[in-house]
């Protein structure tokens, strides 16, 4: 039980220097809903008719901004969790009275960090669990552990009556 | 202690005089921040988002986004980051939490062009919701010296 204890505290104190460490303090910007991104080539007619596509797409819900561009031909989306990509190109198909196909961009060449930047994002939080974890396994140390019963032994008393009570009868 | 009564009678009315005729105009008034005169963080998440949507759409830097694009983490992250760095730089309540300029943009060899390009791609989504022009020049001019930490490197 002891050696729990201690492993207990040490984790605990482990995962909250942790979790003091990588925490980040919190921003307005946490509570803003969050978004994605998706763009579309469009193959618009004239420039005038993807600017009015994208001034369509604008007042659609849940997109926060819609930007045509005629240099490239890509109509570039940011929406929120109330839609998402299949919709606005059914959408967008349907208003540009053709397919739309999604924009897919070559990524750049160059090293790629082998982790995902949500693994890195989510260590806070994990090490903050891992630290509460072993706080509660700590605490539950101190929790009085149940014994088993004892076989009922003869009291002081129950033998004074034996004896007095055997010496009465003689 | 007659004497004694008569000096803190005359301190009294020397400091009532001296409160009397304190300037109130003299005070400093309260300036609102450029994070208030924005319109806050709302107004700045809009204008944020259409720059990113700009900056998606623009063939001369689209590509360095495609990473990002691509992984919905990433995107928040970035659109978090722009909104807490013009935020706090505009002396709103925000925390940057991302790298330096110089760390995020270490070995991506950014030309000149592409910062123009995206410099664009700001004043184009600052005109879109009608910015004055007061407002936007204060917030380029605090972004505009991170320039040397972004080009080159």
């Amino acid at each position: 039980m002891k050696k729990l204890r201690l492993f207990a505290a040490a984790v605990a104190l482990l995962g909250f220097a942790g979790w003091l460490s990588l925490r980040k303090p919190h921003s307005p910007t946490d509570d803003l809903p969050g978004v994605a991104f998706a763009a579309f080539q469009i193959s618009a007619t004239s420039p005038a008719a993807g600017q009015s596509l994208a001034a369509a797409a604008a007042c659609w819900p849940g997109v926060r901004a819609a930007t045509y561009n005629p240099a490239s031909d890509v109509l570039a989306v940011i929406f929120t969790e109330k839609t998402d990509a299949p919709i606005l190109q059914s959408k967008l198909s349907e208003q540009a009275k053709h397919p739309v196909p999604l924009k897919n961009f070559e990524a750049p060449d160059g090293p790629k960090c082998p982790v995902p930047a949500s693994a890195i994002a989510a260590a806070p939080s994990f090490l903050l669990g891992v630290g509460m974890a072993a706080a509660g396994l700590w605490l539950l140390t101190f929790w009085p552990v149940p014994r088993k019963p004892q076989p009922l032994q003869q009291t002081d008393f129950q033998k004074f009556k034996t004896v007095s009570f055997t010496k009465i009868t003689n | 202690m007659k004497n004694l009564f008569r000096i803190f009678a005359f301190c009294l009315l020397v400091a009532a005089v001296f409160a009397a005729c304190k300037d109130d105009e003299t005070e400093p008034t309260p300036t609102q921040t450029l994070y208030e005169r924005l319109g806050g963080i709302e107004a700045i998440s809009a204008v944020v988002d259409k720059f990113l949507a700009n900056v998606v759409a623009d063939p001369v830097i689209n590509a360095q986004f495609a990473a990002t694009v691509a992984d919905p983490f990433r995107t928040q992250l970035l659109r978090n980051n722009l909104i807490d760095q013009v935020c706090a730089g505009a002396g709103g309540p925000c925390q940057y939490k991302g790298k330096t300029m110089l760390e995020a943009h270490k070995g991506m060899n950014i030309t000149e062009a592409q910062f123009n390009a995206l410099v664009g791609d700001l004043v184009a989504a600052l005109d879109f919701y009608k910015v004055p022009t007061k407002e936007k020049d204060e917030l380029l001019g605090i972004l505009g010296p991170m320039k040397s930490d972004i080009v080159g490197q």
